[in-house]
């Protein structure tokens, strides 16, 4: 089957020799819609988002983006990264000691975008997630709120076609989480996607679809 | 194929050198310690054998004789002088003991020389005097028993005099001359030795090739010319046995192992630079910057220090040789760590992002 956006066909995954994580996982995300991936811990929300972001190498199974294959490794894949996805992780990953400017650019540095240009972009969207006059700011200096909002600007900065979080708000308080989720739909272009892995029913109300998953096997539950 | 443009990747590596100060400090200490004390060693070891190499030349300790008693061919002999790695060559007659007018019932050794004597008998003489082919040439010790000196006339046996080209010092290169009257012959007929010196660096196969351009004349004897009190010791060789000399490998490793572990635990931010799309070349040369800044000011702060400190110590200043070798032993150090450290960039790349971005 073939269609635009994104989609994971058949998609198995197993760690080493342990049990199938995923079992013939298929999956489709269109563009501009907001899914969110729910499920209990351990049932596999992680490596979906992973496979799907070229992070991880299935077992088994393809990806594609508007029907084409994407690659599982070489240059190629290190490109279809950069231009397609963006990541939000639940652990903040940030290059310490390094503005939240320099930390939202990072993606389109990544993409060749000049740095002056990068720099503009980033610090739009720095102010998009509610970190106005911060960008200066050195990461080290900010709340867990703030850090997870810079990345959410890193996310969006690039207008990517897929923006795939994980936890977003799993190491958040309920206020801060309403902000970290308010700064990712204020901060997301119309057509950007997204793919959240989450247990917060307060994040999948805001979704168009929910995804369960659930002994290795996914189950589209539609409208939250 | 978009990806980083080379000028925003070096910004993005000296800002987190900036950034990262603890790691940056740490890499440049070790790497001056390292380095530094490479240095010292090799600054303060070579002071002592290039003193010493420098004492060794200038005492004949590369110069070798050819000798037969068939005589040997003395236009071989000054052709030796051409050769790659020889300084300079010739022959030598001696011939009997005489009297000279100047001091009556007295023997002097004599004998005839080709040209190239002066240079390898007496560093100080000057062999391209035209005066010194037409007149005598007096070793000191005779000149000062004759009370003659360069300009004055003698002769000896009765003969006509000649003026005295010039006076030399052949003590410590040749003593035995230092007490003759010779004259200056062409190169041509036999002589009885031959003496050709080498270039300090040059140490294998010296005496076969001597034998070789003699090898028609079955009695030659090689032997080369070292001062008795110095017969233990070839500076070339202990300069090149010095265990610094291949220490670099180990003040490499040593730094490259820091590098590591300092870029180990930066696995999460390469998994971050991975996520956004960053190849393993790009990532290659992110790491070569961001470790190269703090190895090349490291060595080059220890080195300073380290020179600094044997120049206090010992009231001197080290000479072009001795920073010359400190410096390729250190920059050889220096350059394995920059291509061993930033290896683990790329290698990091091989694992799972996903697995990477968790690493702490």
């Amino acid at each position: 089957m073939t269609g635009s956006g994104l989609r994971a066909e058949g998609v198995s995954h197993r760690y080493g020799t342990g049990p199938l994580v995923l079992d013939q996982v298929d999956i489709s995300v269109a563009s501009g819609e907001a899914v969110a991936l729910m499920g209990p811990s351990g049932s596999g929300k992680t490596t979906l988002l992973s496979i799907m972001g070229l992070l991880t190498r299935p077992s088994s199974g393809v990806v594609t983006v508007d029907g084409d294959t994407l690659p599982q490794r070489g240059r190629t894949q290190d490109a279809a990264r950069a231009e397609l996805f963006s990541w939000v992780f639940q652990t903040v990953n940030i290059l310490g000691q390094r503005t939240a400017t320099d930390n939202a650019a990072l993606g389109l540095l990544a993409r060749g975008v000049a740095r002056s240009s990068a720099t503009e972009r980033a610090d739009t969207a720095l102010s998009a997630v509610g970190l106005v006059g911060r960008n200066r700011s050195l990461v080290s200096e900010l709340s867990g709120g703030e850090l997870q909002r810079v990345c959410i600007a890193r996310a969006m900065a690039a207008t990517p076609r897929f923006v795939l979080a994980d936890e977003p708000t799993g190491q958040l308080d309920h206020a801060t989480s309403e902000l970290v989720v308010d700064a990712m739909w204020d901060a997301r272009h119309p057509d950007t996607a997204l793919i959240i892995a989450t247990h917060d029913p307060m994040v999948a109300e805001r979704c168009d679809r929910v995804v369960h998953l659930m002994g290795g096997r996914a189950e589209d539950r539609g409208p939250p | 194929m978009s990806t980083w443009r080379l000028r925003d990747l070096v910004v993005d590596a000296v800002r987190n050198v900036a950034g990262g100060r603890v790691r940056s400090v740490l890499l440049a200490g070790v790497t001056a310690g390292v380095i530094g004390s490479l240095v010292f060693v090799e600054v303060s070891t070579t002071h002592e054998l290039l003193t010493f190499q420098d004492g060794f030349t200038d005492s004949g300790g590369n110069m070798f004789i050819a000798s037969s008693e068939e005589g040997l061919a003395a236009e071989r002999c000054t052709a030796l002088a051409s050769m790659e790695s020889v300084i300079g060559s010739a022959g030598i007659e001696a011939a009997s003991p005489v009297e000279t007018t100047n001091a009556p019932g007295t023997l002097f050794g004599t004998g005839e020389v080709t040209i190239g004597a002066l240079r390898l008998f007496s560093l100080e003489a000057d062999a391209s005097t035209a005066a010194v082919a037409a007149g005598w040439i007096i070793g000191e010790a005779a000149a000062s028993e004759l009370g003659t000196s360069q300009g004055m006339w003698f002769g000896i046996d009765g003969s006509e005099p000649r003026r005295v080209g010039v006076v030399i010092d052949t003590e410590v290169r040749n003593p035995r001359t230092n007490r003759w009257i010779m004259a200056v012959r062409p190169p041509a007929g036999s002589v009885s030795e031959c003496w050709v010196e080498f270039t300090a660096g040059v140490s294998a196969g010296r005496q076969e090739t001597v034998r070789a351009v003699f090898s028609d004349s079955a009695d030659v004897i090689v032997v080369p010319w070292i001062r008795l009190d110095e017969f233990s010791r070839d500076p070339v060789a202990e300069l090149a046995g010095r265990p610094q000399a291949s220490a670099w490998i180990v003040a490499g490793l040593l730094i490259g192992a820091t590098a590591w572990l300092v870029t180990w635990f930066r696995r999460s931010q390469i998994g971050l630079y991975r996520a956004v799309g960053t190849g393993p070349s790009t990532l290659l040369i992110l790491g070569s910057v961001e470790l190269g800044i703090p190895i090349v000011s490291g060595a080059l702060i220890g080195s300073l220090w380290a020179i600094a400190i044997w120049t206090a110590g010992t009231a001197g200043y080290p000479v072009t040789d001795q920073l010359a070798i400190a410096a390729r032993t250190a920059g050889s150090g220096m350059l394995l760590a920059l291509t061993v450290g930033p290896l683990l960039w790329p290698l990091t790349a091989r694992g799972s992002i996903a697995e990477q971005l968790k690493d702490r």
